[in-house]
């Protein structure tokens, strides 16, 4: 199958697709629930690996997931709040007694939850929409801000094959580029960055020339729109409002809160759940027409 | 009238004192396909840059006398005026790609010239259909093929509206079959669409035969200015290392007393042959290899390199070529069989060693050079290597016939000289083995000729073996002892270089072939 045609297809228009991941982004920030949280999480990898491909979160996934865990560490043995203890140590000088509480666990859950699923929703958001649209979106707007992103996503993998290029050819002029010894590492790759930095110079000047033979800055200009709006654009935008809308409504009866600190608080009071499942669920409907764009 | 008038044009650079172009005067006409030709450094470049409007008001510096376009002053059109009519396409396609897709890099010229979106649509669909980029719209630019970029950097020029084309080089840095695509469009758009192309070239072979008029500027003078034919004869007396094989044959005749050699390179010095029983210095069994979990880039490949011997390795691009010469100086390790240059790994050697083994040279001659001198930068290997001396510095820097440039900066040199700046850096610690990744890219008739000179004595005086990866049939025909042909990982055949019943030390048709594929 012919990728481009995937891409179009599973992309939706920028519009559409900042406005769910802003959405879900203000469900991540607001909700303090680490189920409810855990829910957010399932649905944006959900996601991901609908339009997308695993990989390209992976490493992110990873390294925010760690983080997770040390904010988790930290919280539950330095914040000693709460009743209850699970665990204790002997006191340490200066920091005084440890001691694990599960409320200091729950709330480090919480906080750390919230960083893999904000790197998880700015993946998505990138994934969702097609980067060159959202350039020539912005360029009605901004058209050097818009230009310069566009040359930047141009220039980090030319600048990655350049590099290589330069570590090959000075790695073959006896430069110790691969010294064990980081000193040395150091001190050869001076003129590694030389070599880079007078190419991106010179190939900086080679840009320039042909924005100047493309009439760039040259008077108004006009934009060719390519991306158009549909139906699933509209429901995607619309579905993103009525859940922020049902949120609001949710918050100013009482009934859409996700509280729980010091106590697992759904567990308890079960009114706002059906509340919450609908704004999830609704969140569903971008997972919803990217698999059927897919399938 | 005219399309183009230049009086007396003399230009001077920023901080120059020598004139870029000296007391030019020309005049283009409508329609025309002019092959503007000439040496290295010559001005060709400048030349272009006067008549689309870049000099000086890009590039600053001085100017002296007048280019007019279609009767009026050139530096007092209106800057989207003359991008319209103007196009300009130059020699490395990736440095003027600006867009992440084809589809938005046909369409951003038209839009900064203000063009209503409807008539956008129809021109980017006009120059995707014309230029065969229709199936391609919606793909990344880096992910193209060097030929598919040149296309599209030309479709983003002429979806401006450019009636007059102006191409520098454009063919220097595609393979065979791409450059040939590429004429051959060029000649469509000249005769059947009516476009004025003023092509910049420095080897004829290929593009004499499309010119209605041929300019040949040396020293930043125009120093021939009329038909290819008389050109030809012109050229013959005057300046016969610009012209291609058949036309000096052709060119001088044996009324001008052509000599054997000037009919093409062949029999070549390197096609002497080597007399001593052969020595190999580097020997490849049974190697693979494959970067990271993709497909095998090379495939069991066997080979042997003999000391003293000039061996070439063509093939299209992706066939593994530079891959295959990472591999031999121990850049990459191979995923099976063995290499041994000199009986050693190179790929378990330090670096010094590796250099002290094996010299080096990379596509982009710019990768090498960040000093103040040439001087200076030619000597940066012996530094690294404890074996500076000044002598040898001197006699590498002789040998490539770049004395005069000695207290340059290499950057500001052309970008033939620089390829020679460049050589003179990889040779200079007489390694027994030079492998050479596209040598003569960029390189007029008479670099190429004495890079081949080079090359073939010092593989013969040091005895040393070179082995050299390039896309130019023409060089590997006149050069090399040997020729393998490397197709999608694989040496398909590998033989000696003799000549064939027709002269040609090589098939040259059959190996045109492979680079087009299947």
């Amino acid at each position: 199958m012919n990728t481009d045609t995937n891409c179009k297809t599973r992309h939706f228009h920028p519009i559409a697709a900042f406005s769910y991941t802003a959405a879900l982004f203000f469900f991540a920030m607001f909700w303090s629930n680490p189920l409810w949280l855990i829910l957010l999480l399932v649905l944006a990898a959900a996601c991901l690996l609908v339009v997308s491909d695993w990989r390209v979160w992976r490493n992110a996934l990873a390294l925010s997931l760690f983080m997770a865990l040390v904010i988790c560490a930290v919280n539950s043995f330095f914040a000693a709040a709460g009743g209850s203890t699970l665990a204790g140590a002997r006191a340490i000088p200066i920091i005084g007694r440890l001691r694990i509480c599960p409320g200091a666990l729950l709330s480090g859950l919480s906080t750390g939850l919230k960083i893999p699923l904000a790197v998880g929703i700015f993946i998505l958001c990138g994934e969702l929409m097609d980067q060159d649209e959202v350039l020539s979106f912005l360029s009605r707007f901004a058209p050097k801000s818009s230009l310069l992103a566009t040359l930047a996503t141009l220039m980090i993998p030319r600048l990655r094959r350049e590099l290589e290029r330069i570590r090959t050819v000075m790695s073959m002029r006896g430069a110790s580029v691969d010294d064990r010894r980081l000193v040395a590492r150091i001190k050869a790759s001076r003129p590694l960055l030389h070599v880079l930095l007078l190419s991106s110079l010179d190939g900086a000047w080679d840009t320039a020339a042909s924005l100047n033979c493309r009439a760039f800055g040259s008077g108004k200009r006009s934009s060719y729109g390519n991306a158009p709006w549909g139906a699933r654009d509209g429901l995607l935008l619309g579905g993103a409002l009525i859940a922020l809308i049902l949120f609001a409504i949710g918050r100013a009866s009482g009934t859409a809160r996700t509280p729980f600190y010091r106590s697992l608080d759904p567990v308890e009071d079960m009114s706002g759940i059906p509340f919450l499942i609908l704004i999830l669920s609704i969140m569903c409907l971008a997972f919803c027409l990217a698999w059927r764009s897919k399938r | 009238m005219s399309l183009f008038e230049i009086e007396q044009l003399t230009y001077y650079y920023p901080e120059t004192s020598r004139p870029a172009l000296d007391h030019i005067d020309l005049l283009l006409d409508e329609g025309e396909l002019v092959l503007v030709t000439g040496p290295s450094g010559g001005g060709k470049t400048t030349l272009a840059r006067a008549l689309s409007g870049l000099v000086p008001h890009f590039f600053g510096g001085r100017i002296g006398g007048r280019v007019s376009y279609r009767g009026d002053p050139l530096d007092r059109l209106d800057r989207r005026a003359l991008n319209a009519q103007i196009g300009v396409v130059t020699q490395d396609p990736e440095k003027q790609i600006l867009m992440t897709r084809v589809e938005r890099e046909l369409c951003f010229g038209p839009e900064n010239l203000g063009l209503p979106p409807e008539q956008i649509t129809r021109r980017v669909m006009e120059m995707a259909r014309l230029l065969g980029l229709s199936g391609l719209l919606r793909r990344r630019t880096d992910e193209l093929s060097g030929g598919m970029t040149q296309r599209a950097v030309l479709g983003a020029v002429m979806a401006m509206g450019a009636r007059i084309m102006i191409l520098d080089e454009p063919t220097s840095q595609l393979d065979p079959a791409a450059a040939e695509d590429l004429r051959a469009f060029l000649s469509r758009a000249r005769h059947e669409l009516g476009y004025t192309i003023l092509l910049i070239e420095q080897r004829l072979e290929h593009c004499l035969p499309l010119a209605d008029r041929v300019l040949f500027v040396d020293g930043g003078r125009l120093k021939f200015d009329g038909a290819p034919r008389e050109f030809r004869r012109w050229a013959a007396t005057q300046a016969p290392y610009v012209l291609p094989h058949a036309p000096r044959l052709f060119g001088t005749g044996s009324a001008h007393g052509a000599t054997s050699r000037a009919i093409g390179p062949h029999p070549a010095p390197g096609h002497e042959a080597i007399l001593h029983p052969p020595e190999p210095i580097a020997e490849l069994s049974t190697v693979s290899f494959a970067y990271g979990g993709n497909g095998p880039v090379l495939k069991e490949i066997t080979l042997t390199i003999n000391r003293g011997e000039v061996i070439s390795i063509l093939g299209p691009n992706g066939a593994g070529k530079s891959t295959l010469l990472k591999i031999i100086c121990g850049l990459l390790s191979p995923s099976r069989g063995t290499v041994t240059v000199a009986g050693k790994k190179p790929s378990r050697l330090p670096n010094r060693e590796k250099a002290a083994l094996c010299g080096y040279l990379s596509q982009n001659p710019d990768d090498f050079l960040f000093h103040e001198t040439v001087r200076d930068e030619v000597g940066y290997t012996l530094r690294n290597l404890g074996r500076f001396d000044e002598d040898t510095v001197h006699a590498s820097i002789a040998r490539w016939g770049i004395s005069h440039l000695a207290s340059r900066n290499p950057r500001e040199l052309s970008a033939g000289e620089r390829q020679c700046v460049a050589l003179a850096a990889a040779t200079i610690t007489s390694p027994p083995l030079l492998l050479l990744d596209e040598p003569t890219r960029g390189q007029d008739c008479r670099l190429n000729e004495q890079t081949g000179r080079q090359l073939t004595a010092f593989a013969r005086e040091r005895n040393a073996a070179v082995i050299v990866v390039t896309q130019d049939v023409e060089f590997a025909a006149a050069w090399s002892q040997r020729v393998a042909l490397l197709v999608n990982g694989e040496i398909i055949e590998d033989r000696p270089n003799r000549p064939t019943p027709d002269g040609a030390p090589c098939d040259r048709s059959r190996v045109n072939a492979l680079f087009r594929g299947p």
